[in-house]
């Protein structure tokens, strides 16, 4: 077993190294785009921006000629996904859905990111902030609403977002732009419009601040009433009744945006290929029949244009951001070190009254694990490891057959079962996840 | 009404293109159910760009009839890999596989599908009669009522936990542990992230339940693998003998149906329950099918009655197994069409997926709400037709995945291990496309091994990673909207109740519980 186990271990891997190379089909990296791009998200499966994202992946799928996937790349407020989008491999294959958090983030101090970190690729949309309130809710004006919130002895309840959030900052440049202390509202942090407005009906909060479009059935259903737009409306027809702010003879404005942007660093002539492949989609009528229907206002801005947009909001976000008045409007009422504490303590507590009752014990079942046991199971983790290591650069496929045919030999398994094995599953996969499925698989530097 | 009825039955079971895409639609849910790592909502979001060339009706088909598929399916890996293909499938994984390994898969799989299919038809039901009331009570629903639903939520693993309440709350507070790390929505700043901006989104639940579970069960069958003899190693193989006729018709009849269908004719009012308490969780936006067939599971009797036991060769413990996979089964497939209500009535999404159908259902300038049932009567009536069609569809097609799965226990441990492993990376990472879900799933299945010698449930850890960031997030949303005081939690009325009601399950089970000590304790003396 000794001597034929090495050198069919070698042949072997030399064999499938050329059929998997075969059978999954060389991809040649001089010609732009020659590979899957991914479009990242960093709003979850179901939202607005993620339906927006699979729009714009779709025809740009058409438009370039390679699957484009996109990766919802979800959590922290956006730190998570912008942040990997903008410190992506700068190979243009990676663009992200960026939206106006880019421009607040920073400001709260919760990432160093900020839209310099990023190449700005066209903007897509703007969405006007508005004000809500229950079908049933004595305000009929925003004027009723602002001598409410400027009179009322307990702050006025209100969401749309979590604090600090884009709809939290355009209600407070609202109340201080109308002169009115921002320590008379209290916002409560609710992640997300949908859940916020739920809130509003059942009767959780006064008002709720969001875009039209996310509003839009709830507003159709008569749940709700909108007392106000900060800024244009969305043209779709329905919000025709909708009062603005500028007729209460209110100058604020303010809203949230979203683009594509790439990593900085971004080859010059692969964004201008990937901005012409934009350009294209946002001026196609499919594009503007889907923003319409969903509700998005269409607002399309170049590369040059949508940076110095972009600067600008940051500016403006600043200025509300940093204000005192803001900061005064932000008073957490239990510390982040609250709920770990209970949880700290209840595992502690539990710890000792089990390992006291001598109920950590061992599973009588359990196997004994020997040291040529343990041996074994290091297998797994060297797997893994390996895995997450090498896939990244040589590619899915190449790794996961080698690691496959490897742990099978160890395992006993004869090559003559474990080369054809290897051959199927891999390949298979492959093409189920990548090319059916367009689920991401981790590429190497010689594409798949 | 009865004209929008025929329209309706015109628009849908009438139409051979619409059995055609449900048909193609239900083997892609049992495809993508049955990989660990792609769940129900990825399924509908990987679909959601056919939808726009598709009329309305077929596009709502195919969503209805994948995600049923995708739920069930999500059974199969469970059953045979222990890995829980969907999240909604985490709440009764040790008794699937228990049973499993005792060679009574199709036992278990049978029971699940057709609990899956009666399960999907009572939540129809709900949906069809009285879904325009029901959505109101969903409305009433502030964040102090979802505080009080999700505690009620977390507690049911402990309640289930037979042998030791202790132990499964041990395992809960290390999920709920889990959940704190990274930016939530009510703090300022991360947690214990540890200047690494991958943590800022979190823990995933999904690669860690791949860890806790697949990766946890590769290290046995690996240990396993080394101290038996490789005979051994074989699961006890199904009966795969006989002729064509036997495997493909008598077998799944007489192994994977029948019994279970005559199990469940015992079981009509349990049946019954489980799937009114899964369209009830599903309806609450914010709640949804997981944690509909974790309370499914609680509530589940335990104890067989005499009369279901007219199986002689399962064990006590197998029939209760076997009560809990159909009761957490019919649960999370009736909450599937219990999401629908508050989306259709309101245009609230009662979860991520119906969350994309209302995408799509304005993508074909349909806007849900109230309207919707008088302006486009055929279209909501098209759409309970298809609930019905979506639930037979799955009988057949879920039969034969059972039966295609099966054959996965006939491949050797040896070479099956290393392809578990590939499917438990590529899952990990497949769901936010990132290697850092890939370490994750690593260190989870370290912990979940280990965690399993000393005999502690490791369900629970997933439920507290799910329920723990949505659990604290409605604590200091209501004390921070009643103004710091402690009395916001149960100021309604609505959240009184179900505070009432969570205290006392907590009180009953404590006590249940220092009795068991006591009387432990004077036989020990």
């Amino acid at each position: 077993m000794d001597k034929p186990l090495a050198s069919y271990l070698h042949r072997s891997l030399i064999l499938v190294a050329l059929l998997t190379f075969s059978l999954t089909g060389c991809s040649r990296n001089d010609v732009y785009p020659s590979r899957p791009i991914e479009l990242i998200c960093p709003w979850p499966a179901g939202g607005g921006t993620d339906r927006l994202a699979r729009q714009v992946a779709h025809q740009l799928e058409q438009e370039l000629n390679v699957p484009v996937n996109v990766i919802n790349a979800v959590g922290g407020n956006g730190v998570t996904g912008h942040t990997r989008g903008a410190f992506a491999d700068p190979h243009g294959y990676s663009i992200t859905l960026a939206t106006v958090e880019l421009n607040m983030l920073h400001w709260r101090g919760l990432t160093s990111l900020n839209p310099r970190d990023v190449e700005p690729l066209c903007l897509l949309n703007r969405d006007a902030a508005a004000i809500f309130v229950s079908n049933d809710s004595p305000y009929e004006t925003i004027d009723d609403l602002e001598e409410k919130i400027r009179e009322a002895p307990v702050p006025l309840k209100a969401s749309g977002t979590s604090q600090g959030g884009v709809w939290h900052a355009a209600v407070v440049g609202w109340l201080i732009e109308q002169k009115i202390s921002p320590s008379q509202l209290n916002w409560i942090s609710i992640a997300g419009s949908t859940a916020s407005l739920q809130e509003l009906i059942a009767g959780g909060i006064d008002f709720a601040c969001c875009s039209v479009p996310e509003a839009s059935a709830l507003l159709d259903a008569g749940k709700i009433r909108c007392l106000g737009v900060m800024g244009n409306p969305p043209a779709s027809a329905i919000s025709s009744k909708i009062p603005l702010f500028e007729e209460s003879g209110i100058s604020w404005k303010m809203g949230g945006w979203r683009g594509i942007v790439a990593p900085r660093n971004i080859l010059p002539e692969r964004r201008d290929r990937l901005c012409a492949a934009l350009e294209k989609v946002c001026q196609s009528d499919e594009f503007a029949t889907f923003m319409n229907r969903a509700g998005f206002d269409c607002s399309y801005a170049g590369p040059v244009e949508f940076s110095s947009m972009l600067k600008d909001w940051d500016c403006e976000f600043g200025e509300i951001l940093n204000s005192d008045a803001f900061r005064s409007a932000q008073q957490p009422r239990f510390g982040p070190m609250f709920f770990p504490m209970i949880i700290g303590t209840g595992l502690l507590l539990s710890g000792m009254v089990l390992l006291l009752t001598k109920q950590f014990s061992q599973d009588a079942n359990a196997i004994r694990l020997s040291p040529q046991v343990l041996m074994q199971l290091l297998i797994v983790p060297a797997w893994v490891v390996i895995y997450a290591l090498v896939s990244p650069w040589l590619g899915f496929v190449l790794t996961s057959s080698i690691l496959l045919i490897t742990t099978m030999l160890i395992l006993n398994v004869p090559w003559k079962t474990a080369i054809p094995v290897t051959l199927i599953m891999v390949p298979t996969v492959y093409h189920l996840f990548a090319v059916v499925l367009h689920v991401s698989l981790p590429w190497g530097w010689m594409g798949w | 009404m009865l004209e929008s009825l025929f329209e309706a039955a015109s628009l849908t079971i009438l139409r051979v293109d619409v059995w055609l895409i449900v048909l193609a639609a239900s083997i892609y849910g049992i495809f993508i159910g049955a990989i660990p790592g792609l769940t129900a909502t990825m399924a509908v979001a990987l679909f959601v760009p056919m939808t726009y060339w598709l009329e309305p009706i077929p596009a709502l088909a195919a969503i209805v009839s994948m995600v049923a598929c995708a739920i069930f399916a999500g059974d199969i890996p469970t059953a045979l890999l222990r890995i829980p293909g969907t999240p909604a499938s985490a709440a009764y994984v040790e008794e699937t596989y228990r049973l499993a390994q005792k060679g009574l898969t199709d036992r278990a799989l049978g029971m699940g599908l057709w609990s899956s299919v009666v399960g999907g038809l009572i939540g129809a039901a709900v949906l069809i009669l009285s879904g325009d009331q029901l959505a109101r009570i969903a409305t009433m629903f502030s964040v102090a009522e979802y505080f009080w639903l999700y505690l009620l939520g977390l507690s049911c693993p402990i309640l289930v936990a037979g042998d030791s309440r202790l132990r499964a709350a041990f395992a809960l507070l290390i999920g709920l542990g889990l959940s704190t790390v990274g930016l939530g929505a009510v703090h300022e700043e991360a947690r214990f992230t540890f200047g690494s901006p991958q943590l800022y989104q979190g823990i995933g639940f999904i690669p860690a339940m791949i860890g806790l579970f697949g990766l946890s069960e590769v290290f046995s069958s690996l240990a396993r693998l080394r101290t038996t003899d490789p005979a051994e190693s074989r699961p006890v193989p199904v009966r795969q003998s006989g002729t064509f006729r036997e495997r493909a018709f008598l077998h799944p009849l007489r192994e994977i149906l029948v019994p279970a269908m005559r199990r469940l004719s015992y079981r009509k009012s349990a049946l019954v329950r489980s799937g009114t308490v899964g369209a009830a969780i599903g309806m609450l936006p914010g709640a949804g099918v997981d944690i509909a067939a974790w309370v499914s599971a609680a509530l589940s009797n335990k104890r067989s009655k005499e009369e279901t036991r007219f199986d002689q060769s399962l064990t006590p413990q197998d029939e209760s197994d076997l009560n809990i996979i159909s009761d957490a089964s019919a649960a999370n497939s009736s909450a599937l069409a219990g999401c629908w209500i508050p989306s259709l009535v309101f245009g609230i999404p009662g979860d991520s997926i119906t969350a994309i159908v209302i995408g799509v259902l304005l993508m074909k300038n349909i806007e849900p709400g109230p309207a919707i049932f008088e302006k486009q009567a055929p279209l909501v009536y098209g759409i309970y037709l298809l609930f019905i069609l979506a639930n037979f569809m799955l009988l057949p097609i879920g039969l034969l995945a059972i039966r295609l799965g099966g054959y996965i226990v006939h491949i050797p441990k040896n070479i099956l291990i290393p392809i578990i492993l590939l499917f438990c990376v590529i899952g990990a990472y497949a769901i936010n496309g990132s290697m850092f879900d890939v370490w994750i799933m690593l260190v989870m299945g370290i912990v979940g091994f280990l965690f399993e010698r000393r005999r502690i449930p490791l369900g629970p850890i997933v439920l507290g990673m799910i329920l723990g960031g949505p659990l604290e997030e409605r604590f200091v949303q209501t004390i921070s909207g009643a103004n710091g005081s402690l009395m916001g939690l149960v100021e309604r009325p609505a959240a009184f109740t179900l505070g009432f009601i969570t205290a006392a399950i907590w009180i009953w089970a404590a006590l249940g519980q220092l009795q068991n000590w006591i009387s432990a304790n004077r036989r020990g003396s």
